[in-house]
Order: structure tokens, then C-alpha cells, then sequence
């Protein structure tokens, strides 16, 4: 009895592993979507995940501060414009996360 | 959240929602129909600056209209060694195409013949960049203009024109009008689907 439990655990512990900051719904949208390319402005993060500006600016802010995003500044037409990119860091931390789900989840 | 994220899927939809404006196929029939009154009366100049600036033109309007609305991406380049070879490819494989059709239908020393096949060999090489498109995309329309590259490249070869190329001229006039048109509407159900956020929108960042 004592063995299966212990096994059980055994299997579940790569659970403990998962990265929470990436974990979170709307943070793992925003990951994905920056996965896939280069980079993308604030307004087009918004649309193609359903977030409000506060919501994205608050997700992006703490994916910025684990080093997994990086906010680019530039100016087009003399106007200040964000971009945001996911670092090389961000990109080996959603693609571990990846395999983690995929071992966990089977 | 999503039950599966499947990012080739998530990569196409994001390049899609990217060419919704319409603008590249605008823009690519102006070039084919600048192209087909380049057979006809040589503005040679005209053509080339068209080309070279094509990128910069459709950038600008972009700024202007797209951006605005639904905001900005930029895709990772694809490898140009890659892409290269796949040009290549396609492209020797059209000739070989050609070349075969030519030996069977005729002398493939005869220059009428050549131009009188001038459209379908147009119609395959336009299969390329349209094929390449729907396989980034996904969308079906893309290899709605592909087959139908195809179909009226094959169709304004099989007509008898008479002389010289006018035969290939109205197929780039007609492909590239059709382009432009597509692109036109497009790009006015674009505007019409998002029209100006009324405030701009902040990130939050200082």
C-alpha cells in the first residue's frame, strides 16, 4: 500500500517542476502567440488574446520581469511604439514547459 | 484557455490575421499588369521602380490604415538558404514542365510556340508564390488564385492571339486586374470590419 503511494507520487512529481509563471491562462496565451514570431505590438497581443490593455500590460509586466519578454521602443512616424519579442530565455522556458505538459499529461 | 495549443495552427492564424488587408495581392497585380504593359509599350523604369518599392509602398500604407487597426507583427525570417532552394526547385520544375509540353506539341526551336505557351509558363510560376502563401496561411483563397493562375494561363495559351504577345499581355493584364480588384475589396471590407479604435491604445509602460 505504502509502495503504491510512493509510486503515485513518483509520477506526479514532475507536476512540481511546471513553471507557474507560464502556467497562468492568459500569460501562457501571450507566451504561444510570441512563440510563433518575431515580435508584435501591444495592440495586436490585445486582439488575438481578448485581453484588456490593463490585463496585458499587468501579464506582460511580470513575463517581463522574469526575463522571459523583452519591450522594444522604437518610434515610427515620431511616435513611440512598443514591441514586445520573447527572449531566448522566455523561448527555452515555454518550450520546456511544453515537454513538462506533455510528460505530465499523457 | 485553449483545450490543445497547436503553434503551426496558432503561427497560421497569426499571418492571416496579418494579410487581411488585402494589400499584398493589390499590390502583386499591379506589378503583373505594370508587367503585362511592359510587353506592350516598354516602361521599362516604371516596372522596376514598381518592383523596388513595392515592399516600401505596401509598408507605408500599412502604417497608415493596417497598423492602426489591428496592431503590428513581425515574423521570424525564413532561412534564405531554404527558400532559395525551394525557388529553385519550383522553378526547374516548370521548365522541365514546359520544355516537355513544347517537345510534344511541337519544335522547341520554334519561337512562336514558346510564346504562344508564354501564359501557362506565367500561370505556373505564379502557382509558387500563391502556393507558398496558403501553405503560411492556410487560407483557401490563395489557392483559389493559384488554380486559377493555372486555369487562365492554360486558357490564353490554347486561344490563337494572332501576333506577337498579346496573348500573354492579356493574361497579365487580366490576372493582375483581377489581383487588384480582389484586393481592392478586400481592403475596403478590412476597413470596413475595424474601423479606428477611438482612443489609442496604451501599454501601460512609461
Amino acid at each position: 500500500m505504502m509502495a503504491a503511494s510512493e509510486t503515485g507520487s513518483e509520477e506526479l512529481r514532475p507536476i512540481a517542476g511546471i513553471d507557474r509563471l507560464i502556467h497562468e491562462p492568459a500569460r501562457l496565451m501571450i507566451m504561444a502567440y510570441l512563440y510563433v514570431v518575431e515580435s508584435a505590438d501591444f495592440l495586436f497581443l490585445m486582439r488575438q488574446t481578448g485581453l484588456t490593455a490593463g490585463n496585458l500590460s499587468s501579464h506582460t509586466s511580470k513575463l517581463a520581469a522574469a526575463g522571459y519578454l523583452e519591450v522594444v521602443k522604437e518610434f515610427v512616424d515620431r511616435k513611440p511604439h512598443t514591441m514586445l519579442r520573447l527572449t531566448d530565455t522566455g523561448r527555452d522556458a515555454f518550450q520546456e514547459y511544453r515537454v513538462g505538459m506533455m510528460q505530465v499529461l499523457r | 484557455m485553449p483545450a490543445t495549443i497547436d503553434l503551426p495552427e496558432i503561427e497560421k492564424e497569426v499571418y492571416r490575421d496579418s494579410q487581411q488587408d488585402g494589400l499584398m495581392e493589390f499590390m502583386m497585380g499591379l506589378i503583373l499588369m505594370t508587367f503585362g504593359g511592359f510587353f506592350y509599350s516598354p516602361i521599362f523604369v516604371f516596372y522596376i521602380l514598381l518592383i523596388v518599392f513595392s515592399g516600401k509602398i505596401v509598408e507605408s500604407v500599412r502604417r497608415r490604415y493596417t497598423y492602426p487597426r489591428i496592431g503590428v507583427v513581425k515574423f521570424r525570417e525564413e532561412n534564405p538558404k531554404d527558400a532559395l532552394t525551394g525557388v529553385f526547385l519550383f522553378e526547374l520544375a516548370v521548365i522541365v514542365i514546359i520544355f516537355t509540353l513544347l517537345s510534344i506539341s511541337g519544335d522547341v526551336q520554334d519561337y512562336s510556340l514558346w510564346v504562344n505557351w508564354a501564359p501557362l509558363f506565367f500561370g505556373m510560376i505564379l502557382v509558387g508564390p500563391f502556393a507558398h502563401a496558403a501553405s503560411r496561411s492556410g487560407s483557401v483563397r490563395y489557392y483559389g488564385y493559384a488554380i486559377l493562375s493555372m486555369i487562365l494561363g492554360l486558357l490564353f495559351s490554347l486561344i490563337e492571339f494572332g501576333s506577337g504577345c498579346t496573348g500573354l499581355i492579356l493574361y497579365l493584364v487580366i490576372i493582375g486586374g483581377f489581383l487588384v480588384l480582389g484586393g481592392l475589396v478586400i481592403f475596403v471590407c478590412f476597413l470596413r470590419k475595424y474601423p479606428l479604435p477611438e482612443t489609442e491604445v496604451h501599454d501601460g509602460s512609461k
